[in-house]
């Protein structure tokens, strides 16, 4: 809710909306490709807008952390949602689709952008669909795509089973797909 | 700043479609991804790393539903919800699902819930299932903002006629509750962006009034078994879809319904003599339905009448309609000419299903007097129609006709699918291709026995 009061998109009356509409920024990824994006749509990003009040923008904004493909997408999504007009119905449906078909090293992609640029609606929507691929996956399974190494003693990790035995009832483990 | 340079070149060194190793999140961002799990999930993930031990405390999916309590104990159930609230550090909850009885543990389910509340929780369910009391919730502990989708079973809700709270409900289902008058009128006054709304099993409606002209995107309505309501009365200009399943009452629609698409009214047959009342105004408030499922008691209501000296059809048009689901009730005095006669008036149909019950199609008197004579002289040929399935079709005179009378006026038809009654057989003697007798049909007819339909053609509403 703060971010819109800072922020206030889509209220005609307010002059400086109207200026935001118009005035484009351009941003830079990180192998050089610039887009340019309307600052109402690039200022749902928290850290771009930081940037342009900042003033450290001077133009172009360098995101040294964000690839050109995944660039591409975030700003797709922002325009989305910076759009006159697009009821809050259409940019749900909007959500859906735009994660529904991308790869989980996308998914990623995404989720970090998300996370560095401060996109609080699209981070939301991309964890929560990363957390949907990882249903009925087997711990082996998550340690693998998160490269996370278990310091756990193998007599440690089942008396954590055992802790927690009414989460493990019922698990085959070690079957995915 | 190593890891950015790091993730800089992998970036740079190979186009990110093709990337085969994934990125490396961080620990931080891994954790938050895996407070969307439900709790069983996050729990047995503990076991990930030192560093995820406790990850379960930022659970932001909070779904203690069904099937999370299944083979628990109350106790047991009670012990674990509990833990994770204690435990709690999550700054956020998605979804809060309670199934249990909350008899004896009011306070501490009033604290679950204010608790979730404060998490700006967006879906909330409450299943009292197992309490033999219904369960009161007061409305002020769920008057929040925050909540988009809510479902209640076996509890009341009392919401003040004008609060603006709740105002960005959009899905709202209430299952053994007692929806009574002033609670939907309350309903409408209060959540502003209900698109849907769900009445299952309730009780004490009596009149339900579905005054939405306020509300600019209710669009879905399903009343489902509710046992007392004797009329429907709706002007919700913004309707897409209509479900009804229950016992007949009256319907009225109070205002022009241009995008209502999708119905189902699915009247039980009623005990005695009992028609659909004010059937002519039904039938064109729902002229612009392109999906229709009905059971036999709502075409009884609308076949010939007779009067004077003879028998008379209503008028009416459904100029939209595509698919037109049949199911006719074992008591039905149902006959072919009342479908016939109906589907004359779709201009527009694509797929006709129909299901006989046991004993179905009968003949009788209406049948020997009207309905024979009126199929034999039908000349309305069905352009657009492309399938038509029957279901517990026989080899009686009635069934056959009405399906000698699709392969014969549905001109470009291209599948006519028959699925037998339950432990029914045809004679061997019986070739499929003897329906085909004195039409030009080239449609493709398939048999299956009832429990072995793997028939792809099926209706959208099952």
């Amino acid at each position: 809710m703060a971010r819109k009061n800072r922020n206030p998109v889509g209220k005609n009356v307010d002059p400086e909306a109207q200026k935001k509409k118009t005035r484009t920024l351009t941003l830079k990824s990180s192998d050089g490709q610039e887009f340019s994006i309307s600052e109402s749509a690039a200022v749902l990003s928290i850290a771009i807008e930081n940037m342009v009040e900042d003033d450290c923008a001077g133009g172009v904004i360098p995101l040294p952390l964000v690839d050109g493909g995944t660039l591409a997408r975030v700003i797709t999504y922002l325009n989305k949602h910076a759009e006159d007009g697009a009821s809050d119905e259409e940019k749900r449906k909007f959500d859906e689709e735009f994660v529904s078909g991308m790869e989980m090293g996308v998914l990623f992609d995404v989720v970090l952008a998300a996370n560095y640029l401060d996109i609080r609606g699209l981070l939301r929507e991309v964890r929560r669909r990363i957390a949907d691929r990882m249903k009925n996956k087997s711990v082996e399974w998550v340690r693998k795509t998160f490269h996370i190494e278990s310091d756990f003693t193998p007599e440690e990790e089942e008396q954590m089973k055992k802790e927690f035995a009414w989460a493990w009832e019922g698990v085959d483990s070690d079957v995915d797909d | 700043m190593a890891a950015q340079n790091n993730l800089d070149m992998i970036s740079q060194s190979q186009p990110p479609h093709k990337r085969s190793i994934v990125r490396q999140l961080p620990d931080d961002l891994i954790e938050t991804i895996i407070s969307f799990l439900p709790p069983k999930e996050v729990c047995a993930l503990a076991v990930l790393s030192k560093r995820f031990r406790y990850s379960w405390h930022l659970c932001r999916n909070l779904c203690f539903d069904r099937e999370f309590a299944i083979k628990m104990s109350r106790d047991e159930y009670k012990r674990i919800v509990n833990d994770f609230f204690i435990y709690n550090r999550s700054s956020r909850a998605e979804t809060f699902k309670l199934y249990f009885d909350a008899a004896g543990d009011t306070s501490l389910v009033c604290y679950w819930i204010h608790k979730v509340t404060t998490l700006g929780v967006r879906e909330f369910e409450l299943d009292f299932t197992q309490s033999t009391r219904k369960c009161m919730l007061s409305y002020e502990l769920v008057d929040v903002k925050t909540i988009n989708i809510m479902r209640l079973v076996n509890c009341e809700l009392h919401l003040p006629l004008a609060s603006n709270g709740l105002c960005h409900l959009r899905d709202l289902t209430f299952e053994r509750v007692r929806a009574r008058p002033m609670v939907i009128r309350a309903i409408f006054l209060n959540c502003m962006s209900l698109r849907s709304l769900r009445l299952i099993k309730c009780n004490s409606i009596f009149n339900l009034k579905i005054f939405a002209q306020e509300l600019k995107g209710f669009q879905d309505l399903e009343v489902k078994n509710c046992s007392d309501v004797h009329l429907v009365g709706i002007n919700a200009p913004t309707l897409r879809s209509f479900h009804y399943h229950g016992k007949i009452c009256e319907f009225k629609f109070f205002s022009d319904l241009p995008k209502l698409n999708d119905v189902i009214l699915e009247i039980a047959h009623p005990r005695g003599f009992h028609l659909l009342s004010n059937r002519q105004h039904v039938v064109i408030s729902l002229s612009f339905v392109k999906v229709l499922t009905v059971t036999s008691t709502f075409l009884e209501g609308l076949s010939a009448r007779f009067e004077g000296h003879e028998y008379k059809e209503m008028e009416f048009c459904m100029p939209r309609l595509e698919e037109f689901h049949l199911i006719v009730a074992p008591e039905s005095n149902l006959i072919p000419s009342d479908i016939a006669s109906f589907l004359k008036k779709c201009p527009q149909i694509e797929r006709v299903f129909i299901d006989l019950g046991n004993n179905a199609f009968g003949t009788s008197i209406y049948w020997e007097f009207h309905g024979r004579k009126y199929l034999s002289e039908w000349e309305t040929v069905f352009p657009h129609l492309k399938c038509v399935k029957i279901k517990g079709f026989t080899l009686k005179e009635l069934p056959v006709m009405m399906a000698r009378f699709f392969l014969k006026f549905g001109v470009s038809l291209h599948y006519l699918v028959l699925v037998k009654p339950m432990r029914h057989n045809f004679p061997g003697t019986f070739v499929p291709d003897c329906l085909r007798w004195g039409t030009t049909s080239n449609a493709q007819i398939q048999i299956y026995d009832y429990p072995g339909d793997t028939s792809t053609i099926i209706p959208q509403h099952l």
